[in-house]
């Protein structure tokens, strides 16, 4: 550990520490070397700025801010963590950016340099978004300094304090200066967004205006708690797009259901992994989506894999990288793709769930979160760099390289995350294994794992592969769900989870 | 009581005043609708509307007697005492603002005079306003109202706005207002009851001693106010007094120089508004700038704090409001004093009528 030492002079002293590669090292904030964070924005670059704000402040109330030597970060995730939304900002992007500690003593190579805050969104946006903000701000600086810090301000005065602070000082004409001080949390929770990288990627790229005088037919009431959703069915030639029509109004009713297609040409890249795809997400984060990228005119990178992956949105400018992930749900009624067929690891129950799978095209799948709760508050949260396989903390949100369904079908649905639990058997599965006449539905877990154990030669290497996934993830509360599930819920085509051995792990969350 | 009496009562009303054009009248009764009870003074040159709040907050509309087109006031009192004729002679009545102005507003006219301030966001918002109260009238009062907007430039005759005549008999009697949308359009009779006054707070603002006296443009105190986070309750005023020997910057244009030289040499800024609000702090400094501050007065250091509901009760008025006279006296006492500009050509000669808002500050150890 590196000593710290604050002397009189060290608020003076900000030592900028070049990027060391490192920056997934864990870094917990209460290390008493005190960061802080000054970046100046101007007048034409906070604009953009704010309006990044507010595209945030429609993903979710909390926005959590990370400084590193290379970037400032802005993400929020909201109250379901069905959607999250990130803005990265390059140093180039402010006109002014430092980074450093108080301490006087260098830190060293091994220790990432970065702030972290959390705070409501509502709140910074409220200042900054201000209608006299746009007319008389000449420049606006942000500085994070981070508690614990006998600080001194530039002016002077003595605020000891010990919770860390955003300070936003607005220099408006006229010499007039503006300082808000809010207060920062820790943040409690990193959330950090999956990583798609997958084969069965479909690749889009729009502008923003053509989607936005697409959604103009779909309205969403202002006001209202209603969050409609939409369908989107990608096909050789067009994409339709439909309401929802399971979405009702605030009394209750169905709305007017609304359907339009829109030609492939529209879209500057048209790559979709296998045709026909559908998915479905909620409109609410995506119009906001639309309305940030188009009041900068910036395109949209659209990807998605399968039903149960979220859709990722991209959006980059020069000095700004954009990403939001939006959770899809599976739309009833949607058949299966071929692509998506189980094969089924367990022979016993292998004729029948075949026959399931065929009478009830409408199963359904709990949508994969957009973000994970990453209990550790790390210095890589946002860094998009897969992890080495060995680290351990990053294990229990690790999940296997979802691999091409050519050559491996079974791929997308040995996620756990979004395995079904027992309580989200639907009716039609339930019976299907009443059905089934093995009695199972009314077994407990000692009368099945004796069952299973007689079938032990046949599913041999399933069972040893199921195994491995349990102690895989025994120690997080998560997996047991999954363990339940492979219990109660044998029949069903999701639950495999067999992991060969030989495929390397890639992490869904980086910590 | 004598029928005389009663006879004179209906002949001489304590009150009587008529205007062709009610909007600035509901303007400056909106600056202070912030409680509903009001109290209403009328003296031979005019009559005041006071409301308080948590006996902290005084707030008062001087409405002088050359904004009608017409006022007489006749005192209650006997014509003997009326011979000392010295402004203490005056008849006061309480009555509910709020039904008052609902009453002036009762064609969705009241709302929307064109000022003769150009601020643009003020002028937005009262389009709106108007907007939100006269959604039955349609379209063609609207257009109506767009042509009283330019008509008003060539002083045209009254028939185009919405006129009132209001009367009081005296004590007891009911505030009677007869209004007419147009010259020739439909007219509306109302009366609202009225109640005997009490007694007000006794907010006496000690010119001797003011330690803090400060003019600038409403617009620079109305957007600190707004820009305040709705969870801030205490709100301070901190005064220093400027750097010795340095004069307020010449009005004008302030050279770049001016500028840096001022960011850098002046440590303490001579106006500064901080707030603490439950997620943060808010300080606004304002610097030594005749653009800014026209008229800074302070020899020592200031600093009282407000309660900040009860400051930002002032926002309504200084929405239409040009200048802001903020003083502050050795007790604490802060008198803000915002001068209304009236928009017509007929009172631009005598006086602007203004309201007062005085507040005490809040008790703390300094």
């Amino acid at each position: 550990m590196n000593a710290t030492r604050f002397g009189p002079d060290a608020s003076t002293l900000y030592i900028n520490i070049s990027s060391t590669g490192t920056s997934f090292s864990l870094q917990l904030p209460s290390t008493l070397d005190a960061q802080e964070m000054r970046a100046t924005l101007d007048a034409r670059a906070l604009k953009p700025f704010t309006k990044a704000l507010h595209c945030l402040s429609k993903y979710g109330d909390d926005l959590t801010i990370h400084a590193t030597d290379e970037c400032l970060t802005l993400s929020t995730t909201n109250s379901s963590m069905s959607a999250y939304c990130r803005f990265k900002y390059e140093r180039q992007f402010f006109s002014k950016y430092t980074l450093g500690s108080q301490s006087s003593t260098f830190v060293g190579s091994q220790d990432a340099t970065n702030v972290t805050g959390q705070l409501l969104t509502k709140s910074l946006l409220s200042i900054l978004r201000h209608r006299t903000v746009e007319k008389t701000v000449d420049r606006c600086e942000l500085s994070i300094i981070e508690g614990d810090a006998s600080e001194q301000n530039n002016d002077g005065e003595d605020e000891d304090s010990l919770e860390s602070r955003l300070t936003v000082r607005l220099h408006c004409k006229h010499g007039i200066v503006k300082t808000h001080r809010l207060i920062l949390q820790t943040p409690s929770a990193m959330m950090v967004p999956g990583s798609p990288g997958t084969d069965n990627e479909s690749h889009l790229t729009i502008g923003p205006r053509a989607v936005k005088d697409m959604l103009e037919h779909f309205p969403v009431a202002r006001g209202t708690k209603s969050d409609p959703q939409l369908v989107w069915s990608f096909k050789d030639t067009e994409v339709e797009v439909k309401s929802l029509e399971t979405s009702l109004d605030s009394k209750g009713r169905s709305q007017l259901s609304t359907e339009l297609s829109l030609s492939a040409d529209e879209f500057d890249t048209y790559d979709v992994y296998s045709c026909p795809t559908t998915i479905a997400f909620h409109l609410r984060e995506f119009i906001a989506t639309i309305a940030f990228a188009e009041s900068l005119g910036l395109a949209l990178d659209i990807r998605f894999t399968d039903p149960a992956n979220p859709l990722f949105i991209d959006v980059e400018s020069d000095l700004t990288e954009t990403l939001f992930v939006i959770s899809t749900s599976q739309v009833p009624g949607q058949p299966f793709q071929p692509s998506q067929a189980q094969p089924l690891s367990n022979r016993s129950n292998k004729r029948e769930r075949e026959g399931d799978a065929a009478e009830h095209p409408n199963k359904y799948k709990k949508p994969m979160k957009a973000a994970q709760r990453d209990p550790i508050p790390s210095a890589s949260a946002t860094s998009s760099t897969p992890l080495p396989q060995s680290r351990h903390v990053s294990r229990a949100y690790e999940t296997p390289c979802t691999p091409g369904p050519s050559n491996r079908p079974e791929g997308p649905h040995r996620d756990p995350l979004f395995l079904p639990t027992s309580s989200q058997l639907s009716v039609a599965e339930e019976a299907a294994i009443r059905s089934s006449g093995l009695g199972i539905e009314e077994m407990d877990r000692e009368t099945f794992e004796a069952m299973m154990d007689g079938d032990a030669e046949e599913i041999g290497p399933d069972l040893a592969n199921r195994q491995a996934s349990f102690t895989l993830g025994s120690d997080q509360p998560d997996s047991f769900e999954l363990v339940e599930d492979v219990e109660m819920a044998p029949s069903q085509s999701e639950s495999i989870t067999s992991r060969p051995s030989h495929k390397g792990f890639k992490p869904l969350f980086e910590d | 009581m004598s029928d005389s009496d009663n006879d004179h009562a209906h002949a001489q009303p304590v009150l009587r005043a008529s205007v062709h054009d009610i909007s600035y009248l509901t303007t400056l009764l909106r600056g202070v609708s912030f409680a509903n009870r009001a109290t209403i003074t009328a003296t031979g040159s005019g009559f005041t509307v006071t409301v308080e709040e948590a006996r902290t907050l005084l707030a008062t509309a001087y409405i002088f007697a050359d904004i009608f087109d017409e006022y007489a006031y006749h005192s209650e009192a006997a014509p003997s005492q009326q011979s000392q004729d010295d402004g203490v002679d005056n008849m006061a009545f309480e009555i509910p603002l709020n039904t008052l102005i609902e009453c002036l507003n009762i064609f969705g006219t009241a709302g929307a005079h064109p000022s003769s301030t150009t601020l643009g966001g003020k002028r937005w918002k009262k389009q709106e306003e108007d907007k939100g109260s006269d959604e039955e009238e349609g379209e063609g009062e609207g257009a109506n109202n767009k042509r009283r907007g330019i008509a008003q430039y060539f002083g045209a005759g009254p028939e185009k706005s919405t006129g009132m005549r209001l009367t009081y008999e005296g004590a007891g009697f009911p505030l009677t207002l007869l209004i007419a949308e147009d010259a020739d359009g439909p007219t509306t009779a109302c009366e609202i009851v009225t109640y005997d006054p009490e007694p007000h707070l006794d907010l006496q603002f000690k010119p001797d001693e003011m330690i803090l006296k400060i003019i600038l443009k409403s617009s620079w105190l109305r957007d600190a106010l707004s820009e305040l986070d709705p969870s801030c309750d205490k709100l301070t005023f901190i005064g220093n007094p400027p750097p010795d020997g340095v004069p307020p910057a010449t009005s004008g244009r302030p050279s770049r120089n001016a500028e840096v030289s001022r960011g850098t040499s002046t440590s303490k800024p001579m106006l500064r508004i901080h707030a603490d609000g439950a997620f943060g702090s808010t300080e606004m400094d304002y610097p030594n700038d005749r653009d800014v501050l026209e008229t800074f007065e302070c020899e020592q250091n200031v600093c009282f704090s407000y309660r900040t509901s009860h400051i930002t009760r002032a926002i309504r008025a200084l929405q239409n409001s040009t200048k802001t006279s903020l003083r502050i006296d050795s007790e604490g006492l802060m008198s803000m004093q915002f001068l209304m500009p009236s928009p017509s050509f007929k009172s631009r000669a005598g006086a602007d009528a203004f309201i007062e808002f005085r507040c005490l500050p809040l008790e703390e150890a300094l």
